[in-house]
């Protein structure tokens, strides 16, 4: 694949960002490759309300209450 | 490839925290490996332990390129500079980064686990 690309001009006025988190990068310049991966991970079970005796799902081996 | 100046007027940036970087000129490679456990338990105790060991996402594969150049890529820059007035940031936090310059390849990796145990 072939991709020519013809820059002119940029002028950015302002920039206003409350936050540049987790891996992540703001950039003023040029730039040849960007690759991101990201795993993001907030399953029912990981959401409990009242230490349950039984865990309610056994799906996954991960224990998430934590405690000894 | 040919790089174009950046030129900034004002930046602001209120933190750079949790191994962040602000970087005003030129680098190659950016790498930045962030896993994050946030744990939120009422009444939690100091023996409580969140091993990272004990959750699969932290070690889940994934499929990683190289960085091989597989587009046949042209730039022409006609004009030399880029120009940014005012950048006003609050933060940077958790292996990210903030640059004016050029940063030729990135490869950025985040992974977050959020836990929360509330009482009845």
């Amino acid at each position: 694949m072939n991709y020519e690309v013809h820059n002119w001009e940029l002028n950015v006025g302002n920039v206003d960002i409350t936050g540049v988190s987790s891996s992540s990068v703001f950039l003023i310049g040029d730039n040849e490759t960007i690759q991101l991966t990201s795993f993001f991970d907030t399953p029912p079970e990981s959401y409990i309300v009242g230490e349950s005796l039984v865990p309610l799902s056994i799906r996954n081996n991960n224990d998430e209450t934590g405690g000894e | 490839m040919n790089k174009r100046t950046s030129y900034t007027k004002n930046i602001k940036i209120h933190s750079v925290t949790i191994s962040s970087i602000f970087e005003i000129g030129d680098s190659s490679h950016f790498t930045p490996e962030a896993n994050v456990l946030a744990v939120q338990k009422e009444g939690g105790v100091e023996s409580d332990v969140f091993p990272f060991e004990k959750y699969d996402i932290f070690d889940r594969k994934y499929t990683h390129y190289p960085i091989k150049r597989i587009v046949n890529q042209h730039v022409h820059h006609h004009k030399k500079n880029i120009h940014v007035n005012n950048v006003d940031i609050l933060g940077v936090s958790t292996s990210s980064l903030a640059q004016i310059g050029s940063l030729n390849h990135i490869d950025a990796n985040a992974r977050i686990k959020h836990i929360r145990i509330l009482e009845e």
